[in-house]
Parts: structure tokens; C-alpha cells; sequence
């Protein structure tokens, strides 16, 4: 139905209408927009399911996501004003304008595609999370309910987002963004009413032999994972292409700076929510098989079971996961959608494609993306966790931190940039093959990339002839 | 821009270093606290994590270059 809204909505059958809506997104809507895709599947079920794993110390997660808001402050005035001057569609556009080097252009947008298809899959996978913790105890009923949440879910995305492009998206977001924070309140009662105070589960805890070590104060690997979670994840974070594109379609610097203002204080309502149930599982909940990420769906199914009360509290909190899940996925298939056909099809395929002929191909890629990710997030195999999918992304989002970060401020020649890129994404990666866990001595992989990434940018740039600045 | 401007933004970038540097409890004893029933350094976590919203939301106060009022149609969708 938002879908039919949105495409009778449309001004102008381009690439900026169906893509940015426009750029006229308003303050409310930009904030609900903003708040419903940074805040996902990933926060209600790979955020418990981490805190059942790891314990307390995965308050980490409250102060990465501050992280995210604080790296936009870097960046975010000047590139939402260079957009609105220079007509930005995708982030690219901004790499394109700026360093003018079609392999800096291709790589970004190969390497932001993958990182985020990446966080895609992830949100498909944990659509079928959310209805396999509610399936009853049988093997094959929990993989028949896990198959049915990924394609049911998916298709219904891929539907209203062909129909109505972004318009469409941040309106089912303000819906999703709505009962998502009605959702954080419902947990937190719920929890409270349930299973007592986080107080008493820190007692329990302590009490027990097993899960002790998960209240103690984390050890020296855990506190430099921890700063790594904080630079990775902030840096990452803030260069997510749907988000980018988010501050290229706020209706004025105001609107952004306002909507960032309320950003800035929702970790403290969200992810350390997610944080106090993964510790109330772990008091209440000590002998749970698997990687804990159904954590939360056991604890729902069992207040579920106890009153009616209950019964609507759990639905109204699984409205909110699945419009966590969606709405992330939706701003996250757009955001490909884009890259895949202004940034490589219409930039190097088909130059000459009219807008129309874009947007139908745009389509089309939405469409064929996610069959493809819905049969992989089918056949994954069951061990894989939702923040392992997550942290992959980061390693390679990070390494476009000093062409937007450092080059929007900053005269960098194009070559530096481009090879400072290929540089940190290959040390990444190869950290992540020969690293078990991609970690050593608890440094996400992503961050020896940057380190490499910014000596070879820097290096390059003292011996290179500089590049006029577009601003 | 101006010449106070980097020099305003590396403070800022500089106090919300100090501030994520002391969130991380990798300078608190083994000796186990606790403050209301939950552990001391986690409520300390929380404390600089809320610091740093703070700082942000007032550092987003200020109107960014190039920034017009525009609020009577702020909300166009």
C-alpha cells in the first residue's frame, strides 16, 4: 500500500526523485529515517545475542553507535552542502566530483556494494531468526519457519521499494521507526516485569560458576577489541552509502543537524536496552544451545506463554524487530539498487541511458539481488552469527574513511587515494584469511588496512602534485 | 574557512578522544565494585558513553556554515 503512496507520490520519473525522494526529506521523517535503518536487526538480535555471548562487557556496542553520530560532525556539513550545490545521487558521485579517477570510482562502489550486501544478507538472515526462535521446539518446523521469514519478508521489501523507491522507504521507516521505539519501551518493561532488575541478574551472574567471568572487568584483549569496535564501527558506520544518501536527501543543513541532535542520544535508549536483555538472558536463561542470537525470541516465547498480557506485549515487540529488520534491509537494497546503476551501468555501461531507462534497471538489480541473497541467507550455515557478518562489512567500509573524511577537507591527490585503498582493502582482507577470528590481539583487520591505507595515501600525496578541491 | 575553525574541530575531535578513552575501563583494578548492584565499570561505560552524547548534542547546537532557517517547511513529508 506505501508503495502504491509512493509511486503515485513521484514528481518526475528520475534517478533523484526515486533515489533521494526529491532531497525535501523533513525533520521528523529524516530522524525516523535515520534512526530505523542505523538500528537493525543486528541491534535486538546480534546485540543480546553478543551480551549473552560475551557478557557485560558488550556495552562496547552503546558507545559505537555514539561513534557513528560523532564522525558525521566531521563531515557531514560540508559534503550535505557540496550535495545540494553539485546534484549528489550516491556516494560515488561525491568520490567522482572530487578525485575525478574512474578505478577510485569503481573500486568504492564494488567495495560499499559488497560491504553492504554483506549487512543485507545479514538482515535476511536475521528475518529468519526472528520466526525460527518462535517456532516450536522441532528441527525442521524452526528451518521451515526460518526459509518462510526470508523469502516472505524479502518479497514484500523488494515490492513497495520497486513501487515507490525512496519515498516509499522512509515512509514504511517512520511506521518502522515509530513502533521501533515503542518496541525499546516494551522490552524494557517487559524484561523488568518478568525477570526483575539488572541488579538482580548481576547477583545471579556473580553467583554463578559458569557465566561469572561475563560481570568482570574485561580483560586487556577485550579493552583493545573495544577501542577497535569504537574507531571500526564509528568510521564504518558513518560511511554507510544508505545513510550518505540520507544526508544528501535532507531537506536543509538545519533538518540534518536537528535530526543528528536526537541521534546522538538514541544509543543510550536502544542498543544499551539490547545490552541490559542479553545480560537478563544470561542470569535467566544460563543453559542456551547455540550462538545465543535467539536469545531474545526465548525469552519472548516464554512471557508469551504467561498471560495474556503478555501475549500482546511479545507481538507488539516483534512488530518492532521485523520493522527494525525490514527497514534496514529496504534502505539497504535502495542504496545498491543506486550504486549498482548510476555508479557502474550508467556511469561506465550505458552514459547515454535516459533516467527512466536507470530507474527500470535499478529495479530490476533490486530484483535479482535479492533472489540471490535470500537463497544464500537459505543455505548459510547455521553457526554463522549475525555480528561475524557485521564485522566483515566494517573492515571494508573503513577503508574509504580517508577519501571522504580526510578528502573532504583536505587537499589529496586522486592516485594516493586510490592506492591507499587497494592498499588497506588487500592487507584486510588477507589479516581476515590468515587471522583466525580476523582479529590479532583484538584489532578488527580493518584497522592494520587503514593504518596501511593512510601511510600509502599520505606517502603518495607528499610525492604527487595536488588536485583543485571541488568546494 | 577560517582560521579558528580547524582549531575548533581538533579540540572537539580531541575531548571526544579523551572521553571514548575513558569510557573503556582499561584503567579500573580487578577489584570487583559495585555501585547500585551492577558492576562500577559498567556504570562508569554507561556515565562517559552519556558524556559523549552530551558534548555531540551541544557541538550540533551551532549552525553549520551555510545553514538557512528554513524550519517553517521542515517537514515536508
Amino acid at each position: 500500500m506505501i508503495g502504491g503512496f509512493g509511486y503515485r507520490a513521484r514528481k518526475e520519473s528520475s534517478l533523484k526523485d526515486f533515489y533521494l525522494a526529491g532531497n525535501g526529506i523533513g525533520f521528523v521523517v529524516l530522524l525516523l529515517t535515520l534512526y530505523s535503518t542505523q538500528y537493525s536487526g543486528n541491534t535486538l538480535l546480534g546485540f543480546t545475542g553478543k551480551t549473552y555471548r560475551t557478557g557485560f562487557s558488550w556495552v562496547m556496542s552503546v558507545h559505537f553507535m555514539t561513534g557513528i553520530v560523532v564522525v558525521y560532525l566531521f563531515f557531514a556539513p560540508k559534503l550535505h552542502q557540496l550535495a545540494k550545490a553539485r546534484s549528489y545521487i550516491t556516494p560515488v558521485d561525491f568520490l567522482a566530483d572530487r578525485y575525478q579517477h574512474h578505478g577510485l570510482n569503481i573500486v568504492a562502489t564494488l567495495l560499499m556494494v559488497l560491504g553492504i550486501s554483506n549487512f543485507l544478507l545479514g538482515q535476511l538472515m536475521a528475518m529468519g531468526l526472528v520466526l525460527k526462535g518462535l517456532a516450536p521446539n522441532d528441527p525442521a518446523t524452526k528451518q521451515q519457519a526460518f526459509t518462510l521469514g526470508v523469502i516472505v519478508l524479502a518479497l514484500i521489501i523488494v515490492v513497495y521499494e520497486s513501487l515507490g523507491g525512496l519515498r516509499a522507504v522512509v515512509w514504511t521507516d517512520v511506521i518502522q521507526g515509530s513502533v521501533l521505539m515503542v518496541g525499546f519501551v516494551v522490552l524494557v518493561i517487559m524484561v523488568w516485569m518478568n525477570y526483575g532488575s539488572l541488579s538482580e541478574s548481576t547477583a545471579v551472574i556473580l553467583a554463578s560458576e559458569q557465566h561469572r567471568s561475563k560481570a568482570m572487568l574485561p580483560d586487556a584483549n577485550t579493552c583493545r577489541s573495544w577501542f577497535s569496535y569504537i574507531v571500526i564501527v564509528g568510521l564504518g558506520g558513518a560511511l554507510y552509502p544508505q545513510s550518505i544518501q540520507r544526508i544528501y536527501a535532507a531537506k536543509s543543513a538545519k533538518t540534518l543537524r536537528r535530526s543528528l541532535q536526537v541521534m546522538a542520544v538514541l544509543p543510550l535508549t536502544t542498543a544499551l536496552v539490547a545490552v541490559v536483555v542479553g545480560i537478563t538472558g544470561i542470569a535467566r536463561f544460563p543453559e542456551l544451545a547455540g550462538t545465543g542470537d535467539t536469545i531474545l525470541s526465548v525469552i519472548c516465547r516464554e512471557i508469551q506463554e504467561q498471560s495474556t498480557f503478555g501475549y500482546w506485549l511479545v507481538v507488539v515487540l516483534f512488530s518492532a524487530i521485523l520493522a527494525a529488520i525490514m527497514s534496514t534491509a529496504d534502505s539497504v537494497l535502495l542504496s545498491i539498487s543506486s550504486m549498482l546503476t548510476k555508479d557502474i551501468y550508467g556511469r561506465y555501461l550505458r552514459p547515454s541511458a535516459t533516467d527512466k531507462h536507470l530507474t527500470t534497471f535499478g529495479k530490476m538489480c533490486s530484483w535479482v539481488l535479492v533472489a540471490f541473497l535470500t537463497t544464500v541467507a537459505i543455505l548459510l550455515p547455521e553457526d554463522t552469527t549475525l555480528i561475524q557478518l557485521l564485522d566483515i562489512k566494517f573492515d571494508l567500509l573503513v577503508q574509504l574513511a580517508p577519501a571522504f573524511l580526510i578528502g573532504i577537507h583536505r587537499p589529496l591527490s586522486a592516485r594516493s587515494v586510490f592506492y591507499g585503498l587497494l592498499c588497506g582493502v588487500a592487507t584486510a582482507i588477507g589479516i581476515q584469511f590468515v587471522c583466525a577470528g580476523g582479529k590479532p590481539y583484538g584489532i578488527h583487520a580493518g584497522l592494520y588496512g587503514l593504518v596501511v591505507n593512510l601511510l600509502v595515501c599520505w606517502s603518495m600525496n607528499a610525492c604527487i602534485p595536488r588536485q583543485r578541491h571541488p568546494s | 574557512m577560517s582560521k579558528t575553525a580547524p582549531t575548533a574541530g581538533l579540540r572537539l575531535a580531541l575531548l571526544f578522544i579523551a572521553l571514548f578513552a575513558l569510557a573503556v575501563p582499561w584503567y579500573w583494578s580487578d577489584r570487583e565494585w559495585l555501585v547500585w548492584g551492577i558492576p562500577a565499570w559498567f556504570v562508569s561505560a554507561i556515565v562517559f558513553s552519556a558524556l559523549v552524547s552530551l558534548v555531540a548534542v551541544m557541538a550540533l547546537t551551532k549552525p553549520w556554515p551555510g545553514e538557512t532557517d528554513d524550519s517553517k517547511h521542515d517537514d515536508q513529508y
